[in-house]
Parts: C-alpha cells; structure tokens; sequence
C-alpha cells in the first residue's frame, strides 16, 4: 500500500518535474529582456571588444574612431540613433542590445550575435547605459507600431506624395539617392560630416531595412543626425485642414492683419497647439502623463503615423533589402553578342539586359594618401558585342556632381571620375599571375580614364602601378558618353574588338578578361591615391554558342548505343560458351 | 516483396551517401560543399562499394548478375529496352548540357601560405633570417608582465586604425571592407592560420603585404598593403603579439617546426 | 635437379647480362676520368632537344628506380634464403633465387643508368659536377669501390647459389649476401650524400635548437670537411626514408613481377608458387609501407629546420598540390594492399568469418582516405567561393589542418594491422582456454587506442602548434605502434599452438588481385617520381642551395603539370625495361620447359 503511493507520487511528479526544468528557463528568459545591473564583466568586455572605437569612456573617441565615418557612437549623451522610442527619447534595452547584435549596415559597426553570448549582449547593455546619466529611472513611450498600412501601390503613391511635400528631397534627392541640394554641407550634432542615406540602398540602413524599421526612423527621428523626427514637421494636434487654415492666417497676419474673428480662430488653433507642445515636453522631460493626456495625444499622433507609414512603403518600393551579389560566379559580366549596330547611351536595347553586374567598391587603404571612408561604393556594368566593337554602360551613385574645383582640406583640385582597368596581357592559366590590382606592378594595366569635367572623353592610359600611369602617346578610336542625373552617373563606352596597339588590351569571345574599378568621388575629397578601388573581377564576351553542340551530344549517345550493345554480345557470347 | 539484389542495395548506398553529402553536409549541417571535394569523396565511395564486392569471386558474381541479366537475359526484355533508350538520352543530354553551357570562370589555384624570403627585413634594413628571428617583445610575456601589456595594448591600438576594415571587429576577416576583396582578408580565429607560423613570417606578410609576395604566390591577387610604409618595426611586433593574445592562438616557435 | 637444370638454361640470359654490366662499368669509368678535366671554362652545355634538367631528370630518375630495386630485392633474398635454410623449405631458397635472378637484369640496367646520369651531368654541368667532385673527390674513389664491390658480390652470390648448397658453404652464400646488401646500402648512402648536400649545405648545430650551420663562407667558398659534407642536415633522414622505401619498393616490384607470372601461368603449380611469391612481395612492401610515413615525417621535420622558406614551399606552397596526389596515392596503396589481404583470405577455408568485418573496415579507411586527401586550400570556382562564404568550408576545411591528417594516418594503418591479423588467423583456432578473453582484450585495446588517437586529434585544433608537434602527435603514433607490437604479442601467443582447420589453397585467387599488386607497383613508382621531383625542385633555382645558383635556361621550377608529364613519361620507360626483365624471365624459362618438373612438394605446404 505504502509502495504504491511512493509509487504514484514517483509517476505524477516526474512529468511535473520534467516540465518545470523545462519551463524555467522559458520564464527566466523572457524576464531577461531587462539588462542587468552594471557589472565588471560587461565592463572589461566592453574594454576588450567595443573600447577601441567608442573609447573607454564611452566618448565614441577610441583609437580608432579618427578615420570611421559615421564616427563611432558617443554614449555620453544619450543620443541614440536607433530607437523604438519617440522622438527625443532614450532607447529601451531591448534597443540597445538589438543595434550590438545585429550591428549597424553601411557602417563600421559589426553584427555581434556571432561572436558573443546573449549574457554578454545584456552586460554590453548595462555597462553602455553607466555612461549617460539619464536612464535611471525613465519608462520611455515606444512607438506604436500597431496601425501598420500594408505595402500596395496607392500607399507607395501617397509615401511619394509626401516625400515631396516634406521636403525630404532637399537631403536624399529628388529621387532618393541621397544627392539632394544640402547633401555635401550635413554635419550631426558633433559637427562630423554626415551623409543622408542613399534610399536605393536599403542595405546601408543603420537600423534595418524592414518597413517597421523606417517607420520607426520616420517617428523617432535619428538622434544627433540632421535626419528629423517627423512630428516636428506637422502641427501636432491640428487636422491637415486646421494647420492650413493656420498657414492661410498667419499669411494674412503678415499682409494685413487680422479680423477679431480670425484672431479668435488663431488663438484657439494657437492654444491646442501649445497644449500638445507642453505634452511633447514632458514626454521629453520622462515625466508622467496624464491618462487623458495620454489618449489625446495618441489620437493626435494618428494621422502622422498613417502618413508615415505610406513614406516608409515609398522608401521601401525604391531599392532592395539585399545588396546584390557581386560580378562573380552566376552573375559574372558576360558581355552580349548582337548582330549590327551596338546600341549607343540612351537606347532601349540596354533594357534587355536584366540585371547589370554589380562591382563593389572599398577604400583604397594601401597606398598614402588613403581613402578610410569611400562615399562610391559599387559600379555596375552592362556590355554587348558584335563583329567588331563591344559596348560597356557602366553606372555609379555619387551624391554630388563634382567638376573639377579646389578641396576645402587641401587645396587640391578634386573632382569626379571613374577609370576601368584591365591587364595589358591576360593570364594564361591559373598560375599565370595578374597584375597587381591596384593599377599593377611589374605586369602592366590598360585603364580607360573618365573624368567628369570631358564627359564624352575616355583617355587611354598604361600605369605600372598605383601612381605610374601614363598617356598613351596614341588614343585608339574610343567614343564615350558621361552623363550624372539624380544621384547617380552613366558612362557609356565603345571601342573596337582588336586593335593594333600591344599596350591595349585585346577582347577575345570566350576568354575571362580581368576587370577592376577605381573611381573618385571629389566631394568627399578624392584625389588621386585616395579614392574606392575593386579587386580584380572577370568578364567574358559570351560566344555565340557553336555548332558543336548539335556534333558532339549525338555522337556520345550513338557510341553508347555501341558500347551498350557490344557489353550485351559480349556477355551472351560468354554465357554460351 | 523481392529481396533486393546486391546491385540494387550498393545504388541505394552511393546514392544516399550522395544526398548526405550533397543536401545534408552541404545544406542543413553546414554550407555547401565544393564540386571538385563532392566528385573526391564520391570517387572514394565509389571504390569501396566496389572494393567489397569484388574480393569474392560469387560475390562480384552476384553483384554483376543483375547487369548481366538486364545486357542479355530474355525476361528482361522491357528493362533493358528502357535503360537502351534512356542511357544514350541521358549521354546525350549530359552532353548537350556540358557543350552548350556558359563557361565558368576560371577557378583560381590558391597558394595560401607562400614562402618567405630567407632574410626578414624592414624597409631596406636587415633583420636576421626568416627562421631565426623571435618578436623582440614577446619575451616580456614571462619577464615583465606590465611591460608586456602595454605592448599588446599598443598592437590593439594599431590594429584597429590600420587592419580591422578588412580584417574584423572580431579578427574574423570580416571587416566592413572584406566583401570588396578577393582572396578574402586572412580569418585569425581560423585554427590553421597562427599557430602554424612563426612571427617571423607574420612580420614579413605584414611588413611587404601583397606586393610583396613571391612569385610562387598566385594568383598574386592579395590586397594587403604594405604596412612598413605606414607602421613602424615595433607598430608590428605589437601588432602580432595583440593577434595571438586577442585569439589565444599562439604562433610557432623555431624548435617547434614541423612539415 | 629441377634447380640445376633451371640454371643451366640461364646460362646464355646471365652471359647478356655479364657484358651489360661490365659496358656500365666502362662508361662510368670512362666518365671518371672526365672529372679529372680542368672544365671550368664551360658552365653549361645544353643538351639537344629536351635540354639538360630533363635529360639529367629522366635518366637520374630511371637509376634511381633501378637502383631502389636491387638494393630493395637483395634485402629480403638473403632473408628468404635465411628462412629457407632454417625451415629446410626448398620453396623460399627457389624464390630467392628467382628474386636475385630479376637482380640481375635490373643491377646491369641501373648500371647502364648511371654511367648515362654522369655523361649527362658533365656533359651538360660541368661547372657543378667540377664543384661537387672538388668537395666530394674521395667519396667518388670510393663509389667506383663500393660498385666494384657490389657487383662481383652480386655475380658471386647469384653464380654461386646452385653451388653453394652445402651445410657450411650455404652460410658462405648468406655472407655474401648480406655483403651484398652492406654494398647497396654504402652507395645508396654515399650519392644520398651528394643530392642531400645540394639540398641542404649546413650541418646541424647543438642542441636543443638544432640550427642550421652552413658549409660555406659568404663567397660560397666550402669551408667544411668532408665528413661534414657528407652528414649534411638532411643526409640521416634521407638515408633512413629512402632505405625504408626501397624495401617496400622492391616487395612491390616482386609483387608485380610474379603477378605478371600469376597471370600468365598455366599450371596450377605455377599459379600456386608465383601466388604465394606475390603475397611475399606484398607482406614485404606492406613492412615497408608502415612505416615509411614516420620516415616521412621526419625528413619532413628536418627540412623545416634547415630552412622555414624550404618547408613552407613544400607544404604549403610551391609543392603543396604534390602532396594532395601523394595523398591520393598513397590511399590507393592503402585500399590496394587491404583489398590483396582480404583476397588472400579467400584461399582459407574458414577466412570467411572475418568477412562480416569487412564493410566497417572499409568504410574506417575510406572515411580515413577522404579526410586525409582533403587539401587545406580547396579547388573552387567563384561561386563556390561565394556559397561557402570564402575560402574555407567550415567542416571540410577542418580536415585540411596536420592534426587532422595525422590521425587518420594512425587509424588507416591500425586498420591495415587489422586486416593482417585477421588473413593470419583465417583457417585457424586457437587452442588456449583463454581464447575469448583474449579477442576480447584485442579489441578492447583498438578501441581505446582508436578512441585515444581521435581524441587528441580534436584536441590538437585547439593547443599550441609545439605542443601538438612535439607531444600529441609523437604520442598518437606511439599509441599506434604499442598497439600493433601488444597485439601481434597477445596474438602469437594465442595463436601459437592454434588448430589448422584448413590449408592456404595457393593459387586460389582472382585475377583481379593479380592487377591490384601489378597496380600498387605502379603507384609506388610513380609516388617515388613525384618525391624525387619535390626533393630535387625544393633547390628551386640553386645547384647547391644558397651557395651556387643555376644560371642557365633550365633554372626554372617546373609546374606540377609539366612535372606530372616528365613522371610520367619516366615510369613508361622504367615499365618497359622492367616488362622486358621480367619477359626475359618468362621466355628463359619457357625455353626450358621440357618435361613438367616432378617436384609436386615445391608448390604445396603451409605458410
């Protein structure tokens, strides 16, 4: 009798006991999304992993920090640039161990969830929030994510609509390619040089490129960067008719005063909109609010966050999430054959080709003068052949047209361009090396020089290394075309197949023919050894595809019909005997 | 059911072995495997199937019965009719396929780890040989503790104004620069790169960077600068001794050599 | 009297042979007297056609080949003709017999070799040869000597065999045997000295860093004795690899030699005896093979020490491809020597037990093989390079690290162990009470010394390269090797007085296996072209390295591909002398087939 209750108890607790192993780590996990006190451990992590850009002292002034560009945080100010909070908040902790883990694309900062633990996330976390004084205590408001307009053409229509109207394209262009008017003279709130985010490249979005994401930017702005929270560009509390109706009256008030009426009317308009300022403020101030204050503030932020939503569906609509794959492997440059005439600059035929291969870019950081932060950071490349001539259109995004001027630093003439390198002799063979990829070495390069300032002008160049270049005393037949619209260059290139010169290079069908980019971009002050360079790349004028095709398969299949039946004779001739 | 025939089980067995390769090692385990190692292993497989079944004489019997059967056996008239027809389409496809696809790339033979020269130097001034030189400072590891902290500390502060954009946050060849270069930047947390040379050899890839590389080295595509025009003797030393003690991988030492 | 007669038929075969060796000893002494000529005035002289590194690496190759053969072949002909003598077994004094008889033709035909190797090298280098002999004078003296010597002990001791069968004067015949193999041995040492020199003109200094200390001033004036030249740094080891390697080479040759008779024989007797001499040759080059890879290792060692650059451009350069089909070789010789073992357990009623085991077996070297071929730095298009990730799979890549290799190395010939173990138990019971116990103990150890290798092989990714050098590495073969020495202990012991429940069937074996010896000694041949290329090429472009550079057009390294096709042209030639030898064999003793030999007990019997 007894044996059997120890039994039962034995039988039920088991299960039990199982599940609560189980389930504990479940509970303690989802109350972890708190950091942790500061400890010392999270202090020497941060020393030996995040100090050297952010400085010991969280001034976003270590070692390395002089040449990154964006600069490395400065946690001592609370400014936070990316944020689930509103405008002018801190962020919670969920936000700061979000940016250690997934990093921040387009900038120096790494994605650490490969590299450290969940628990040294949250002590990263803990020892980052010692450095401000202002997160004691404060619950800041998240923004609500919750009234979602989903992505069709009609939102991406109004998000359109509203990025002109904002005046969004006075930074990131008329199209968005973060070439607007005030472009080159941005600076944060520590006066670095800043540039507004190319919106083509969703892939160089510091806080993800997700809808919610740019939602979130929209609403919470980006703090410390001239990118604005988007409340501070309505009248928060007014409908769309009530602030028109204050635009109109303050007009009129500027022209020729006002009637008792109207200034009654304004005064009222007036008082709603400082009743939401004092809200605002105490928002900012983390004060608490009221619960009415509360309601009439979300009603008010309402329709804001309806127009944003329809901004972030736009800016969603104009690029990729994913960087495309470079020019290798399936997407290597493979240069079209087509009958008769190649197809000049703005002919549709270039359409036909699909995607352009994509020729990333980085800074040139061998050779003194160095570029640490490249502002160009792809070409990409279409070509087509025939009998005689191949045709290249290659593009870049460059936030400025810059034509020849001097550098405010150094007071050298900077100012766009692009050259393309290829070898002189191409490597027979694996082992046969190339070049050196910068402009060569010992083995020669033949470069074609694009300068801004001559757009329908390819120079024919030699270099023998980085600054070894020459001017071939003669320039081959070559026709170019360069033009720069709405953030990004074009430059067409025709030349023909052979030529007589031993210093050009020769394009053969069916042979990989290396391929390499420098370019500079003179805003951001580059000149000469200083600008964005790519390794070697390949690309191959794709032959037309020849008649072995229909000689060869035929014939394997009529031998295996022979061998498949000779196998059987012989087999039958040995089971006889 | 019929009892599966030898030949039939050793199909089974290549081709299961193939999808492991093929969709388990190179999909859900880790990520892809090469061609030119998928072709190896499968040679390799390949041969042991046959390898056992062809010790015995019955059993080599056995297994080729069915082949045999379905070349010149009546009742299986059918079967071989299909495999007839089927085998010289599949030639002919595969064929097609191999002559009228797009080439590939060329793929580049690698040498990894090239040579040094005998003589290590430093800009033009001569160290001592490639063999024999020991990082100056790396003694300081036993004989002043503080001392050898400042140097590892300086190496840190080197590496990251000059390597990290290509290098890594995290030493990992993962720097905001790498994608842009090919062959990648070097991986420092990778087993086979510091423990398997000196610092010798480390000063000397480090001081001459690519341009630098012998001629054995192709593809001679190496976008390592070289740093002896940027970095000081001793910038470098630091430099190495911050690599080992950040990954705790330590180089090797002379006596240490090995094939 | 079926041994006397056999002889006699020879008579004319041997009188060929007698005057080929005797033209051989002519050339080199007509080229002996060459290098007393003042010939600094010419550096180079290029030879016709293929120019002088091809001609001197073709016709050095081929000597070599031959001379591995007759230095390998005799070492176990006195030991055979030991044992026969012990055993009073005829059969093993027969196959010693026929094992000089294929020495012969091949000594008369190294002879040739080397006599062309010297017109070549003072013909085309005279200013090198004219350097070497400057330093290496004496020795030469005393190479002309040793071949003397050599030769007249080897027409004695085959001349001699028939003769020589009396109770006293067959101890005569094994001392002059074994006088033989001193012979071999002293001018195998003796060139090593002059190729190692070239390589490696340094000797080692004290202890413990052992660094090199070289033989030259800076003008690359010599300043060493000639001793010293001689114990080079790189001289021991290359002595010990190279004598290790011809015993397996010469085994395989054997083995090759009597499959080729196996194949072609016609009667059972025939089949049974050159069966039986094949699995000889085999055991033999599988006792070579074993260890050669510490031999190896080694060398290997060495090579990093006298110079890192040398190392590294060995492995992890310049040669690193060589040693990826090195690789692939040598696994093929590993699943080649398995696959005739387990072959050979065919012939034994009761061998069919173990076969159960086979598939895991199997399986544990192929697995082995694979890891040990995967190179570090893969073959990879772009794209792959892209899917991966870079340059390194996160899981294969493993395998390409030394600790990795080294591992399975240990497990492949554990493994290899096995499968001999079993072959000798087939057909056999043991008779001890403690049978059970024992294999249970037996597998007990492999599986902890399998256990034990793995294990430190995973944690040799983790430690200190010397750590893993110096301590994890030595102690996974030495768990290898005290496996092998405690298990064949246990197991002879076991064995000892086990009950035979059948006898081999010699003869019974496929013809595939046939191919398989005939297949191991093409590998051995063409792995030992492709080292003579790495040893030789490490030089680069040095006659002596570091000392006196090659100057002339043939300075550069070949390519792998390039290499690959001078190899392989070298083992077509070395192939068709050999197939003529051992046509030469098959047609003397055709001739001589009269009527069938009447020994019937001269194929029979145990092992």
């Amino acid at each position: 009798m007894k044996k059997r209750f120890y039994k039962n108890i034995f039988l039920i607790s088991t299960p039990g006991l199982i599940l609560l192993l189980a389930v504990f780590p479940i509970i303690v996990f989802a109350q972890g999304k708190q950091a942790p006190a500061a400890s010392e451990a999270g202090k020497a992590l941060y020393e030996d992993k995040c100090a050297h850009c952010h400085g010991i002292e969280g001034a976003g002034d270590g070692s390395a920090a002089e040449n990154l560009l964006p600069r490395p945080r400065d946690f001592t100010r609370g400014l936070y640039k990316i944020r689930s909070t509103e405008s002018g908040q801190l962020p919670t902790d969920q936000d700061l161990f979000d940016i250690i883990s997934n990093g921040m694309p387009g900038s120096s900062m790494p994605a650490w969830s490969k590299i450290l633990t969940e628990d040294e996330h949250w002590q990263l976390v803990a020892h980052i929030k010692t450095f401000h004084d202002g997160f004691e205590g404060v619950s800041p408001r998240l923004i609500d994510v919750s009234g979602k307009v989903p992505y069709s053409e009609e939102s991406v229509a109004k998000g359109e609509e509203f990025y002109t109207t904002l005046g969004c394209a006075d930074c990131h262009g008329v199209i968005g390619r973060g070439d607007g008017t005030s472009a080159p003279d941005l600076t944060d709130e520590w006066g670095f040089r800043t540039w507004p985010a190319n919106l083509w490249q969703p892939w160089t979005f510091r806080g993800g490129a997700t809808t919610e994401d740019i939602f979130k930017r929209f609403i919470g702005g980006i703090a410390g960067s001239p990118m604005p929270s988007f409340i501070s560009s309505f009248r928060l509390g007014l409908t769309d008719d009530e602030s028109a109706r204050m635009t109109e009256l303050e007009a009129k008030m500027d022209d020729h005063g006002l009637s008792e009426a109207e200034e009654e009317e304004y005064a009222a308009l007036e008082e709603k909109l400082f009743m939401f300022e004092d809200i605002m403020l105490k928002v900012e101030e983390g004060e608490e609010l009221a619960p009415d204050e509360h309601t009439k503030l979300d009603t008010a932020l309402k329709p804001i966050f309806e127009k944003s939503w329809h901004l972030a569906n736009y800016v969603k609509s104009l690029g990729p999430e994913e960087q495309p794959q470079a020019a290798v492997g399936d997407k290597v440059l493979r240069s079209q054959y087509r009958a008769g005439a190649l197809p000049g600059m703005n002919d549709e035929a270039w359409n036909e080709l699909q995607n352009a291969s994509y020729f990333p870019l980085v800074g040139q950081i061998v050779i003194d003068p160095r570029q640490f932060n490249p502002s160009i950071d792809a070409v990409t490349a279409k070509s087509f052949y025939n009998d005689n001539e191949i045709a290249f259109l290659f593009t870049w995004d460059d936030r400025t047209k810059t034509l020849p001027q001097a550098d405010d630093e150094t007071g050298e003439t900077v100012e766009d361009a692009l050259a393309i390198q290829f070898p002189v002799k191409i490597s027979e063979g694996p082992t046969d090396p190339k070049p050196y990829f910068i402009w060569g070495g010992r083995r020669p390069v033949y470069l074609w020089s694009w300068k801004v300032a001559e757009p329908s002008t390819v120079t024919e160049m030699n270099a023998k290394g980085i600054d070894k270049a020459t001017v071939q005393s003669t320039q081959g037949p070559i026709q170019a075309e360069g033009v720069y619209k709405d953030g990004q260059y074009q430059l067409w290139v025709k030349r023909s197949l052979t030529t007589e010169d031993r210093n050009d290079v020769q394009f053969t069908p069916g042979v990989f023919i290396p391929i390499a980019f420098s370019a500079w971009d003179g805003a951001n002050g580059d000149v000469k050894t200083k600008r964005a360079v790519s390794t070697w790349y390949t690309f191959v004028l794709d032959p037309v595809p020849s008649n072995k095709r229909f000689v060869y398969p035929p014939l394997v299949a009529l031998i295996s019909v022979g061998l498949l039946f000779g196998l059987r004779s012989s087999v039958r001739r040995r089971e006889n005997t | 059911m019929q009892k599966l025939s030898l030949f039939t089980k050793c199909l089974i067995i290549f081709v299961v072995l193939w999808v492991f390769l093929r969709f388990f090692i190179g999909g859900v385990w880790s990520v892809p495997l090469p061609a030119s190692v998928i072709s190896m292993y499968l040679g390799l497989i390949l041969l042991a199937i046959l390898v056992h079944v062809s010790v015995e004489d019955d059993r080599f019997r056995e297994f080729l019965r069915p082949v045999k059967e379905t070349l010149a056996d009546d009742s299986r008239r059918t079967r071989r009719t299909v495999l007839f027809v089927l085998i010289p389409l599949v030639m002919l496809g595969f064929t097609f396929s191999k002559v009228s696809t797009k080439a590939d790339p060329p793929a580049a033979l690698r040498t990894a780890h090239p040579a040094p020269p005998d003589e290590l130097t430093y800009r033009d001034k001569v160290i001592g040989s490639t063999q024999e030189v020991e990082n100056p400072f790396r003694h300081l590891e036993k004989d002043d503790k503080e001392a050898f902290k400042v140097h590892v500390d300086n190496g840190r502060r080197v590496y990251y104004q000059n390597c990290f954009y290509c290098h890594g946050d995290d030493l990992d060849g993962e720097g905001h620069f790498a994608h842009g270069f090919n062959p990648p930047p070097a991986n420092f947390q990778d087993p086979g790169i510091i423990p398997n040379f000196q610092e010798s050899f480390f000063f000397w890839r480090i001081s001459k960077g690519g341009p630098g590389l012998p001629p054995a080295a192709t593809p001679w595509d190496s976008a390592m600068p070289v740093w002896e025009d940027h970095l000081t003797e001793e910038e470098i030393w630091d430099v190495i001794l911050f690599l080992s003690e950040y990954t705790g991988y330590r180089p090797r030492t002379f006596s240490e050599a090995e094939h | 009297m079926y041994l006397t007669k056999h002889s006699s038929m020879n008579q004319s075969k041997n009188r060929l042979y007698l005057f080929l060796g005797l033209l051989a000893i002519y050339l080199l002494l007509t080229v002996a007297t060459v290098f007393a000529q003042d010939v600094t005035d010419t550096e180079y002289r290029p030879f016709p056609k293929i120019g002088s590194r091809s001609a001197a690496w073709i016709a050095a190759q081929l000597h070599l080949l031959f001379g591995s053969f007759i230095l390998g072949v005799p070492m176990f002909a006195v030991v055979i003709e030991f044992v026969g003598m012990k055993t009073k077994d005829k059969r093993y004094d027969k196959m010693a017999q026929e094992f000089i008889k294929l020495c012969m033709g091949a000594f008369s035909t190294t002879a040739l070799m080397g006599g062309v190797l010297v017109f070549i090298l003072i013909w085309c280098y005279p200013k090198v040869m004219n350097k070497m002999t400057g330093i290496f004078g004496p020795t030469m003296i005393f190479y002309v000597f040793l071949f003397f010597g050599e030769t007249f002990t080897l027409y004695l001791y085959s001349y001699g065999w028939d003769r020589m069968q009396g109770r006293v004067s067959k101890l005569w015949h094994l001392f002059l045997g074994v006088l033989l193999n001193i012979f071999g041995t002293a001018i195998m040492f003796v060139s090593n000295a002059w190729l190692t020199y070239q390589t490696s003109p340094a000797i080692m200094g004290p202890k413990p860093e052992h660094k090199a200390i070289p033989l030259h001033d800076e003008s690359g004036q010599f300043i060493g004795t000639l001793w010293q030249a001689v114990n080079n740094y790189t001289w021991m080891p290359v002595n010990i690899h190279r004598l290790i390697g011809n015993v397996a080479f010469g085994g395989a040759i054997v083995g090759a030699y009597a499959a080729f008779r196996f194949l072609a024989a016609k009667t059972q007797e025939d089949k049974a005896h050159y069966d039986w001499m094949g699995y000889t040759g085999n055991f033999i080059a599988l006792c070579g093979l074993i260890p050669l890879p510490f031999a190896g290792y080694w060398l290997g060692r060495e090579i990093y020490m006298f110079n890192q650059t040398m190392g590294i451009n060995m492995m992890g350069s310049l040669f690193s491809w060589l040693f990826i089909i090195q690789a692939v070789m040598i696994g093929v010789l590993f699943i080649g020597a398995n696959y005739y073992l387990w072959s050979g357990m065919t012939r034994i009623a009761g061998g069919e037990i173990y076969t159960r085991f086979r598939p895991y077996m199997i399986a544990i070297i192929v697995l082995s093989i694979a890891i040990w071929m995967t190179p570090r730095t893969l073959i990879l298009s772009p794209k792959e390079i892209a899917a991966m990730g870079g340059p390194n799979h996160p899981l294969v890549g493993l395998f390409g690290l030394m600790t990795a290799k080294n591992t399975v190395v240990n497990i492949i010939i554990l493994t290899t162990f096995l499968s001999f173990l079993f072959y000798r138990r087939s057909g056999k019971t043991p008779t001890v009470g403690w049978g059970k116990a024992g294999n249970i103990i037996i597998a007990a150890i492999f599986g902890s010394a399998v256990a034990a290798i793995v294990t430190i092989g995973i944690v040799g990714f983790k430690v200190a390269t010397g750590f893993r050098v110096n301590v994890l590495t030595p102690v996974q073969v030495l768990i290898a090797l005290a496996v092998m020495i405690l298990v064949a202990a246990i197991d002879l012991v076991m064995y000892r007085k086990a009950m035979r429940s059948s006898e081999i069937n010699w003869g019974q074996m496929t013809d595939r296996s046939q191919y398989v010896l005939i297949l191991l000694a093409i590998t051995f041949t063409s792995l030992m072209g492709l080292m003579g290329y790495a040893r030789s090429g490490l030089r680069e472009a040095w006659h002596i390295f570091g000392v006196m550079p090659d100057t002339s057009p043939d300075a550069y390294t070949p390519l792998l591909a390039d290499a690959v096709n001078v190899i392989a042209i070298i083992i077509v030639i070395f192939f068709a002398l050999v197939g003529f030898i051992f046509w030469l064999g098959l047609w003397g003793d055709k001739k001589k087939e009269g009527p069938p030999p009447v020994e019937a007990e001269a194929s029979t019997g145990d092992d």
